[in-house]
């Protein structure tokens, strides 16, 4: 395939440092390759306990966050950042296939450190914009 | 002496009925059976001899603990009357549940010489409360499945969904990823309009799924009608243009309504998806209008479609339903819009209804009922 950059995008987005944590390989290989085009460095897990030790190693300007992963979830993640006092310094983007309750989305951005809270299936330019907002 | 004879009378009456009612059981002040009836030995499957001199303990189940024995040991020895259920085991080791009474008999200083315990036997009541409750429990967890079910299946469902609707937002994404030709972006919108029309019979699954739970929830605010409806038309006009269409939207102006606004519309969505179903291509009529009756909100969706057989119309708001069954039926969808649209209706205090003739269309009506109902309706200004 032919693939275009557009510069405009790059330029908005060059340098931005965004990390996708999700257990799902189709999942994190679209939005690595979406976001790539867009013109972010990306840094792809899809082992949530890995995904924890990277936020803790390293700052990104954003982390999308899945929320259902076995055996280690991204509720666990937010707990532990919260509970190590680093959740504060984090952009946290949740997405997630779970079904919420608007109590449950309310309680998670009450949080320091959480942006905003997406529901699978998103547009992905929906993504982009709370990426980036 | 006359007397003294008839209440010997009456109380060998007493004693019969009581003897034909219950086990009767007295012990001495020290607790040890000084007489046990026909019953009792019946039910506990020891002999009078057995258990004459012996302590109720004979009888002990293990079932309950110290501190229930020292309750009831407690009251008696104040002179008081103990009542409550008594798990007790039966000579052969069976086990069987008496409601039990023990009345002392107090002596001239005020202390219990003997102690009468009467019993009922409850065995098979105790049994019967045992299997409500294990049938209880098994709902209860059968409920709490359900839901993990309905949590792990939105999950499983939705996530394919993301890739599928994503690499095709990209594929359209033509300034990143390259020039399409026209072939290439028919059948992108294929997929699209396909894993549209997945997520909508995923969400249709939950949402029945959710009112049979009686968990859905709805989120009520005031907005206005104008707006509502304005957007109901626009998000629609696409719709209605594919299939010639005449779509017209009334309503009265400048009211706010307080309800829950996404899921209002998700009713009106549903009715109008059916509409577009089933009337005629290029004279198809569809018209959505709001009505105050008194405070009351009455929103009707009306069509021109083939209507509705009135032997037909009394299961329209089942589970599953479809009017054509047939293997050549022309519309698709799994019968859960309209179970939904109801559910939806009911949960907002309203109610939804149909009046169709057969050959001469089709109207829903929703009723939203008045602020002192729940719902609110009111006017601007």
């Amino acid at each position: 395939m032919n693939i275009h950059f557009p510069i405009k995008d790059i330029i908005i987005f060059y340098g931005m440092k965004v990390l996708i944590v999700d257990d799902n390989k189709d999942i994190t290989g679209l939005l690595s390759k979406f976001l790539k085009a867009k013109g972010f460095e990306n840094v792809v897990t899809n082992d949530p306990r890995d995904g924890l030790e990277k936020i803790k190693g390293e700052q990104y300007d954003v982390v999308l966050l899945d929320i259902s992963m076995p055996e280690f979830s991204g509720i666990d993640i937010i707990q532990t950042l919260e509970n190590e006092e680093i959740l504060k310094d984090q952009r946290i983007v949740i997405f997630s296939a779970t079904s919420f309750t608007t109590n449950q989305i309310n309680d998670l951005l009450k949080k320091d450190g959480i942006q905003s809270c997406l529901k699978k299936p998103i547009q992905l330019n929906e993504l982009l914009t709370a990426i980036t907002s | 002496m006359i007397k003294n004879s008839n209440e010997q009378k009456y109380l060998s009456y007493f004693k019969e009925a009581l003897d034909n009612s219950a086990n009767v059981l007295i012990t001495d002040s020290k607790g040890s059976i000084v007489y046990v009836n026909d019953d009792f030995c019946r039910v506990s499957k020891f002999s009078r001899e057995e258990l004459i001199g012996q302590n109720p303990n004979v009888v002990n189940s293990c079932y309950h603990d110290k501190i229930f024995f020292k309750n009831l040991w407690d009251t008696i020895l104040q002179g008081k009357t103990w009542k409550g259920d008594i798990k007790n085991k039966a000579k052969d080791g069976t086990f069987y549940w008496s409601k039990t009474t023990i009345s002392p008999l107090l002596g001239d200083d005020g202390t219990p010489e003997k102690f009468f315990a009467i019993l009922t036997d409850i065995t098979n009541q105790k049994i019967l409360e045992e299997k409500l409750s294990e049938a209880l429990k098994n709902v209860q967890e059968s409920e709490l499945q359900k839901e993990e079910f309905s949590s792990m299946m939105t999950h499983e469902l939705t996530t394919p969904l993301f890739p599928i609707k994503g690499y095709c937002e990209m594929l359209k994404d033509t300034s990143t990823f390259g020039e399409l030709n026209e072939d290439q972006i028919d059948f992108i919108s294929k997929i699209e309009s396909n894993a549209a029309l997945l997520e909508r019979l995923i969400s249709d699954l939950l949402d029945v799924q959710k009112l049979d739970m009686k968990k859905m929830n709805f989120l009520i605010s005031e907005f206005q009608i104008d707006n509502f409806m304005n957007d109901l038309k626009e998000n629609n006009k696409h719709l209605m243009k594919s299939k010639e269409i005449q779509f017209t939207v009334k309503y009265p102006n400048n009211l706010i309504l307080n309800s829950d606004k996404e899921r209002l519309r998700q009713i009106l969505d549903n009715l109008i998806r059916n509409s577009v179903d089933f009337v005629p291509q290029k004279v198809g009529k569809i018209s959505v209008e709001a009505k105050l009756d008194e405070n009351d909100l009455i929103i009707s969706v009306t069509d021109n479609g083939p209507g509705i057989p009135k032997e037909k119309q009394s299961n329209i708001f089942k589970k599953f339903y479809q009017i054509d069954t047939s293997a050549t039926r022309k519309h698709g969808g799994t019968g859960l819009g309209l179970v939904i649209c109801k559910g939806i209706a009911e949960g907002l205090n309203g109610r939804i209804w149909l009046e169709s003739e057969h050959g001469k269309g089709t109207s829903f009506f929703i009723y939203l009922p008045s602020p002192e109902k729940k719902v609110t309706v009111s006017k601007l200004g």
